[in-house]
């Protein structure tokens, strides 16, 4: 026991931090010496008891192996097993994990923390696990993939926040890397670890699962009616890079109806499908978003009948198929609203009569049938910050009105300053994933046969600009490109 | 005579025609002595067709300048229309011997110049090839085959050999693309026409012309501020016979000013039509105009909406107004609220009421439109009955913009860096053979409809 122990704190030697190659070295040979210890009979009778005599902070590698033990073991107490989770989730050392990612992968999965504990426990835990590996949150594992879809599945949305509102820019598995750093290399990227070929921190990811992500994200954001963070979400689904020309998958069709939907909701207009949207999957938008398309745009026509005609003219049935039927009750509900958020372009102050004459219900199709409605309906709208103003009775009696305050599109000196430096901020921060997206591309085969090429070209067109006297420069290319007959004959 | 005419015009309205109720006050007989050629009966049967009041009178006046032409398409069309309209005039019945003999003269004319010019080819004279086409040309354009008409003389062109020569080319392709209403073949056309400097003389008899052409090209596409620059530079020294197969003097001083009091502010009103000496000869039959743009620069937009209004009428029976017409007006009109609101942080609507009200429609919803589509920068206090004109501040401006384009910037470079990282990972999305869409999704999933909670 007392070897054990020895073997176990001896990484990493305190005080001596060696350069990169000797952590490297010393840590493989470390978790060689763990996989030996944890395959010994004594192993699991001993673990309660070694587990005491680690700090997860400074011997995360060795906690790590004792924990796994303790909890596929089945006989620790969960409240224990909970704390000692916890308490390894909030402070390991993530360069120490980087070299046990197969036992990393196998804590949150074998068996599953989500089977373990309560699932709101258990999606906190395994968001806080993913973000102390990484904490810019950059790299999509298969955890992540799982864990927001447990999340959403048993409606635990907001433990799970912190990981959906990172943005992804790293996908496991990458063609022809090879890694040129030691693992030890404290710059190393998180990309550099997690996101490489040997599967160890992350099961390979398909592109159905990646779309899935993100689609199921901008669902957890429509639950917590974070329209922004939806929409985006959502819009990363249906412009996901395809070399298809002609389909799309049924999950960027699901999230086109949706995304149109929510940008209702966001913008009271009916979105433009951004310009980087591939050529296949628009096609298909055109065909299978006809409704919500035709929907958007009577939205915006404000002549309710038009907008209650949409939605009518198709069957319960289809909103049931769809499965929208919640976003779509909220967007009839928004019509009226946004009618009256327009019309603080138009007055600065306005009687609650006529709001009522001049908005419709999206529901009715008609004026609603009161100013109380109205009023209710306004001060909602208030104190859901969605309308700036106020509604005022005129103490001598006049007719009640709304009174939109006229600062409400001004930013103040301090709220430009803090958003324009927190944009500078953001944008500072990418610099290190640029670097890391460079790092990663350099070792690609095929981005180097590319550059190869383009090289190439650039020489050969150098050449026949010199002047080669026989040959017709880009004469191939001109052929390709154009009406066989129309070139030959101008040619 | 009530019913047929109510029948006739019930007709035209159901053809999407434009019907004017009250009298215009123009003299037919005075309008129509202005222009020559074939646009004569055009502007003749557009009135008949549009004007209650004159419709009989200008369809008759129609009918005899169509019987003096060769044209019997116009003739069929005209009769027909007068046999609606009056039924009972003497006039509307078919002149079947003159048809027939106008038909024979045609075709034979058609063929001797046919021959004629086949004749010239062979003896290879550029100058007989030239007028052969060039009669022809005529030939086809009086009978109403602007096609071919457009095609003989587009041939001349290779022929020319003076600088008038290459000026006439223009001048009959222009006139053919006009009565074809082919706005954009204008352009080319016109362009062909210009001399750069070298003859004088010639441009400067062709400038009127060429100008006008513009003006008329840039209004039949609405662009109604360099229409109304091109009517502006028009040379008024050149004998209206210059131009009259295609416009008056009038029409230049009524278009160009119209056309500037839509799209021009007071300032360069004042600078480009009133201080415009040479546009001012333009102008000078038609005072009202000018009273309209001195009111407006004046600032009383009151007296220039009446007097324009009082016009109204005459503008919608002119062949090329008469499509913009209600939009020019109300261009002016939404100008004309803008610019008495400019001097003021705040008026209150009664005062506008009284300066613009009209029976028909609140001056409140027109500023409410107005403010809707972007024209008036102002707020309306519907509890005070005030209106607020806003001062766009361009501190605040440039803030949101630089906003902007930083929160766009990081959200290009974000996804920029994905897409490369999808690309290098092979994660596209690539083609399949099986038919229906990619990746049917997890039958145990249920996508949303989840009760959607507040956040």
């Amino acid at each position: 026991m007392e070897s054990t122990r020895a073997t176990l704190v001896a990484f990493p030697q305190a005080g001596i931090l060696g350069d990169n190659e000797e952590y490297h070295n010393a840590a493989q040979a470390h978790v060689k010496a763990l996989t030996k210890l944890s395959s010994d009979a004594k192993w699991a009778s001993q673990a309660s008891q070694l587990i005491e005599q680690l700090d997860p902070s400074t011997h995360s590698l060795s906690y790590l192996y004792v924990l796994q033990t303790l909890k596929s073991a089945n006989s620790y107490p969960l409240d224990d097993l909970l704390l000692k989770l916890t308490a390894f989730f909030t402070s390991f050392d993530a360069r120490q994990i980087r070299y046990g990612g197969k036992a990393f992968t196998k804590l949150l999965s074998q068996p599953r923390l989500q089977d373990v504990f309560p699932a709101s426990v258990a999606v906190e835990l395994i968001a806080t696990a993913l973000l102390q590996l990484d904490p810019t949150g950059s790299v999509l594992t298969s955890h992540h993939t799982d864990l927001v879809r447990f999340a959403y599945m048993t409606n635990s949305v907001e433990p799970v926040l912190p990981i959906i509102e990172k943005n992804i820019v790293f996908y496991p598995g990458i063609r022809g890397y090879t890694n040129t750093r030691l693992l030890s290399d404290p710059d190393l990227p998180p990309s550099g670890f997690i996101a490489v070929l040997d599967h160890d921190f992350s099961k390979p990811l398909d592109t159905e699962k990646i779309l899935e992500h993100d689609l199921l994200r901008g669902l957890c954001f429509i639950q917590r009616r974070s329209w922004q963070q939806a929409f985006d979400a959502l819009e990363r689904v249906i412009t996901f890079p395809s070399r298809e020309t002609n389909n799309a998958s049924k999950i960027m069709v699901e999230a086109y109806n949706k995304w149109i939907l929510v940008g209702l909701l966001l913008k009271g207009k009916a979105p433009v499908l951004p310009s980087i949207t591939s050529v296949g999957p628009r096609k298909i938008y055109d065909t299978t978003g006809k409704p919500y398309y035709a929907l958007a745009q009577a939205f915006e026509k404000r002549t309710a009948e038009a907008f209650k005609g949409e939605y009518e003219g198709l069957s319960q049935a289809f909103w049931d198929e769809e499965k929208n039927f919640s976003l779509l009750k909220l967007v009839i509900e928004h019509y009226q609203k946004w009618q009256i958020l327009n019309l603080r372009h138009v007055y600065s102050k306005i009687s609650l009569e006529q709001i009522r004459t001049r908005t419709r219900s999206g529901e009715t199709a008609a004026p609603l049938g009161s100013v109380q409605e109205i009023e209710a309906l306004v001060k909602g709208m208030i104190d859901e910050e969605i309308l700036q103003g106020e509604v005022v009775h005129p103490e001598n009696g006049g007719p009640a009105y709304l009174a939109f305050s006229s600062a409400a599109d001004d930013l103040t000196e301090e709220e430009f300053t803090r958003r324009m430096v927190g944009a500078g901020q953001r944008i500072k921060e990418l610099g290190p994933v640029v670097r890391a997206t460079n790092e990663r591309l350099a070792s690609n085969k095929d981005y180097l046969k590319w550059l190869a090429q383009q090289k190439r070209q650039e020489q050969q067109q150098g050449q026949s600009q010199g002047g080669g006297a026989g040959e017709v420069p880009g004469f191939g290319d001109v052929v390709e490109d154009e009406d066989l007959m129309t070139g030959i004959v101008a040619g | 005579m009530a019913d047929p005419l109510l029948e006739f015009f019930t007709q035209m309205d159901d053809q999407g025609g434009i019907v004017v109720k009250d009298a215009p006050k123009f003299d037919l007989d005075l309008l129509i002595q202005n222009y020559r050629g074939r646009t004569k009966f055009d502007r003749l049967l557009l009135i008949g067709r549009s004007s209650v009041k004159l419709c009989v009178e200008a369809l008759k006046v129609a009918l005899a300048e169509a019987k003096r032409g060769r044209d019997i398409q116009r003739y069929r069309e005209v009769v027909e229309y007068l046999r609606i309209a009056a039924p009972d005039d003497p006039d509307a019945v078919y002149d079947k011997k003159w048809l027939e003999k106008q038909e024979l003269a045609n075709r034979e004319e058609t063929q001797r110049l046919l021959a004629e010019l086949k004749g010239y080819k062979n003896n290879l004279i550029k100058e007989s090839i030239r007028m052969g086409n060039e009669d022809l040309a005529k030939h086809y354009e009086a009978i109403g085959d602007l096609n071919a008409a457009s095609e003989h003389y587009s041939k001349m062109r290779p022929d020319v050999s003076t600088a008038k020569h290459l000026v006439d080319v223009g001048k009959h392709l222009v006139r053919v693309a006009i009565q074809r209403r082919e706005w954009n073949m204008l352009f080319p056309h016109l362009a062909k026409m210009s001399l750069n400097g070298q003859y004088p003389e010639e441009e400067r008899s062709s400038q009127p012309f060429i100008k006008a052409a513009t003006g008329i090209a840039f209004l039949g596409q609405d662009k109604y501020h360099e229409a109304a620059l091109a009517f502006l530079e028009a040379d008024p020294t050149v004998p209206a016979k210059a131009y009259s197969d295609i416009i008056s003097r009038n029409d230049i001083a009524v278009y160009g000013g119209l056309l500037a009091l839509a799209t021009m502010d007071r300032r360069e009103l004042q600078a480009m039509v009133l201080e415009n000496q040479s546009f001012r000869m333009f102008l000078e039959p038609e005072p009202h105009i000018r009273r309209a743009v001195t009111m407006f620069v004046n600032g009383r937009y009151s007296s220039c909406i009446e007097i324009l209004e009082g016009y109204r009428s005459d503008y919608l029976l002119d062949i090329y107004l008469q499509k913009h017409v209600s939009r020019i007006y109300a261009k002016i009109r939404s100008k004309c609220i803008v610019q008495y609101l400019i001097p003021f942080s705040c008026v209150s609507l009664e005062t506008l009421e009284k300066a613009f009200g009209s029976p028909e429609s609140s001056i409140e919803d027109e500023l409410a439109v107005m403010i809707e589509e972007g024209v008036l920068e102002a707020r309306i206090d519907g509890i005070e009955r005030l209106v607020h004109t806003v001062r766009v501040d361009p501190r605040a401006q440039m803030q949101a913009s630089a906003l902007a384009s930083a929160e766009n910037y990081e959200k290009q470079a974000v996804e920029r860096l994905r897409r490369m990282a999808i690309a290098a990972a092979d994660l596209e999305l690539t083609p399949i053979k099986k038919q229906g869409l990619h990746h049917q999704l997890g039958g145990d999933l249920a996508y949303a409809d989840q009760e959607i909670v507040m956040g």
